[in-house]
């Protein structure tokens, strides 16, 4: 049951964090967070650094672990064991800061791993498909490159298409656009927003607050490892009475990049 | 039967004297060598990367000759050959020292050429930029950081070092593995000795190969 | 100086190195199998299994090659009545040093590959299993190139050592033939020459593979 029931959605949630608690020795990382994402749901969680919020993203498909509290994935809890962990992490995305491109595969390569290595189809189907999204994302023409000769924009893409593969139910992005250059990360908001524009459920951490503002349905402002804030961007980004939540959107660059059409 | 009855280890204690000689032959030939490498090999890899071919060709050849010939056939050529062919006869500690130098110089040579080449060109820039002279340049400013990354693989150099000077035993010089080979031959107490040898030289040596493990941690830099 | 007796005899000094290709080349590929073995329970073994393997790497890297490899041709007599010839205690001496230097190689660099690359291949749904076959090895084997190539060249250097348990590589074929025609300066500077050409160019030619391939080892 979504711990922010807002009347109106019908869409069943598809994650749900209740109450995660993470610590690293004494140092507490998040302090109870709850909250959730429906389908179809684009969800920015936004933050000071230091906020917790990558290594929230990181719970939900069990890179990091969490101390206390539940993660619910389509309705049941996380496993524990790194065997169920892998079948959940197969219908999850998740794109990188630093890309994670594998080096030693082409950018085809890259993106039908997943699909024959973990879920066993055909090469043949599997390149097919790939092509496809290598297409969605504007770099089909770049099937045979290594990601090396790639620029960081196109490399993300990659990762993107990549992540896509596996036909997730949620798609995580962690800082997506932090490691690129700034004339890069228009590129790459702009696959986001085509994506969140199909329906994708999306939980996104990032820095681009423009972004949020525009694609998120909601967004959650997290704050030494509290939610401060949570709701439609209007509501958070605009006209927050919190001071908490004021202080931060000062801090913030608000001219960032706009989401553009991928470029090959 | 069991052959452990018929082991008799007192072989080790009554030839103590003689392995201990032995073993502070070890370490003052690895001392020495290891200074005249760190002299010698400053020499090859300053002249490799000063600029003038005339100077880096040859640092180059002698560096990768002496690093891809075996230890033992240097010692041979330097303790037999050189006395058969010209007029110069050393000693056989003297012929080791030639031979391990020649082997450990070229080894720190490729070492700290590569700490040289580690330090990124803006460092030597910037001193320029500031009025530095080239060599200026090089001795405050390059030489001070490659120092920390040359520690860490001169140290692997020094215990790789200490454990080659065994093959000065077959020209004869008395080191603690020609002590031991000494010991054998009058006493026919082959196991005992080898096995005593294997632990002296493995109780002498783990504490250097951990201290290194250390360095090697500790100066670790990251880029 | 007359390098005749060099070319006189070179059917002698080729036996030896063909003995010499042959025990450097068995040497390696059983080193580089001991390698894979312990560097990789060294990297992601269970940790009883990890601490034996590390004992190993600890005990044989502070022996002398010189010293393993007289233990292995005279202790096994008197311990078991049974031992090697001087040819298999020469390869399994070699093996047996450098593949603890493999070890090494392996285990930093199955290490060196970042996390996140990891990450990347476990958040895909890959088990732990699939990640190290299909993304830490590749890539790790690629950043090894250059050090093992240096290890190889260390094996071939080492073989040479074989010659005082007599086995009849080249070095102790340049010896017999010395004793015999008391030419030692042309035989031992050929001797030497062929193991430098030797060894720099397995380093040169894997330097040059590396250069080709060194991007797709790095993330």
């Amino acid at each position: 049951m979504s711990m922010l029931a807002n009347g109106e959605a019908l869409a069943p949630d598809i994650l749900v964090f209740d109450g995660v608690v993470k610590s690293y020795g004494e140092a507490p990382v998040l302090q109870g967070v709850s909250f959730s994402v429906k389908a179809g749901e684009v969800v920015c969680v936004v933050g000071p650094s230091g906020s917790g919020k990558s290594t929230l993203l990181r719970c939900v498909n069990g890179l990091e672990k969490f101390t206390a509290g539940r993660i619910l994935f389509e309705g049941a809890e996380l496993p524990t064991s790194e065997r169920s962990l892998a079948q959940i992490r197969q219908r999850i995305g998740m794109v990188f800061q630093h890309f994670e491109l594998f080096p030693h595969m082409t950018v085809l390569g890259n993106v039908v791993e997943g699909p024959v290595q973990v879920l066993g189809e055909s090469k043949a189907s599997a390149r097919a498909r790939g092509l496809e999204l290598l297409a969605k994302v504007g770099l089909e023409s770049k099937q045979h490159e290594r990601p090396a000769n790639l620029s960081g924009g196109q490399q993300q893409r990659v990762a993107i298409a990549r992540a896509l593969a596996m036909r997730p139910d949620l798609m995580l992005f962690d800082e997506a656009t932090s490691a690129l250059d700034p004339q890069m990360v228009g590129e790459v908001l702009g696959v986001m927003k085509q994506l969140a524009d199909d329906g994708m459920t999306m939980l996104i951490v990032t820095h681009e607050m423009g972004f949020a503002k525009r694609v998120a349905d909601r967004v959650v402002v997290l704050d030494q490892g509290q939610v401060i804030a949570s709701g439609p961007p209007s509501d958070v980004l605009e006209n927050s009475a919190n001071p908490r939540v004021r202080e931060f959107l000062q801090q913030v660059r608000w001219d960032g990049a706009e989401a553009e059409a991928p470029r090959t | 039967m069991n052959f452990l009855d018929n082991l008799d280890w007192s072989v080790i204690p009554s030839n103590a004297d003689l392995l201990w000689s032995g073993v502070q032959l070890t370490v003052v030939l690895t001392f020495v060598t290891m200074i005249l490498s760190i002299i010698f090999g400053t020499v090859l890899a300053v002249l490799r990367v000063c600029g003038y071919r005339v100077l880096s060709w040859p640092s180059a050849f002698v560096v990768n000759f002496f690093r891809s010939v075996p230890l033992l056939l240097l010692l041979f050529w330097v303790f037999y050959v050189l006395p058969a062919t010209t007029d110069i006869r050393l000693s056989p500690f003297l012929a080791a020292l030639v031979g391990l130098s020649a082997c450990g110089s070229a080894y720190v040579a490729e070492v700290i050429r590569a700490g040289i080449l580690s330090i990124r060109k803006g460092q030597r820039e910037a001193a320029l930029a500031l009025g530095m002279t080239r060599s200026k340049a090089f001795l405050r400013i390059t030489m001070p950081q490659a120092v920390r990354r040359v520690i860490p693989p001169l140290a692997t150099i020094w215990v790789s070092l200490f454990k080659d000077t065994s093959l000065v035993s077959t020209i004869g010089v008395a080191d603690l593995s020609h002590a031991a080979l000494s010991v054998r031959a009058q006493t026919f107490r082959v196991f005992e000795i080898l096995t005593a040898l294997a632990v002296i030289y493995l109780l002498l040596a783990y504490p250097q190969a951990k201290l290194t493990d250390w360095l090697h941690r500790r100066l670790r830099v990251e880029e | 100086m007359n390098f005749d007796v060099v070319l006189d005899n070179r059917d002698f000094l080729l036996d030896g190195l063909r003995v010499t290709v042959f025990i450097s080349a068995l040497a390696i590929v059983i080193s580089l199998a001991i390698g894979l073995l312990v560097g990789g329970v060294r990297a992601y073994g269970p940790r009883p299994l990890a601490a034996v393997a590390a004992v190993y790497v600890d005990v044989v890297r502070s022996i002398p090659f010189l010293v393993i490899l007289m233990w292995l041709f005279f202790a096994p007599p008197i311990m078991l009545g049974v031992g090697l010839s001087p040819l298999w205690t020469a390869v399994a001496a070699l093996a047996v040093h450098e593949g603890a230097y493999f070890a090494e190689i392996f285990r930093a660099g199955l290490l060196s590959v970042r996390a996140g690359q990891t990450q990347a291949g476990l958040a895909m749904g890959m088990t732990k299993m699939l990640v190290i076959r299909r993304i830490v090895v590749p890539q790790a084997t690629i950043r090894m190139l250059p050090p093992l190539a240096t290890y190889c060249g260390a094996i071939v250097q080492k073989s040479a050592v074989t010659s005082v348990i007599a086995v009849e590589e080249m070095t102790r074929q340049a010896q017999l033939l010395t004793s015999v025609t008391y030419r030692p300066f042309e035989i031992f500077t050929s001797v030497m020459v062929v193991y430098a050409v030797i060894v720099y160019s397995l380093i040169w030619a894997v330097e040059a593979v590396y250069k080709r391939l060194a991007p797709r080892g790095a993330s």
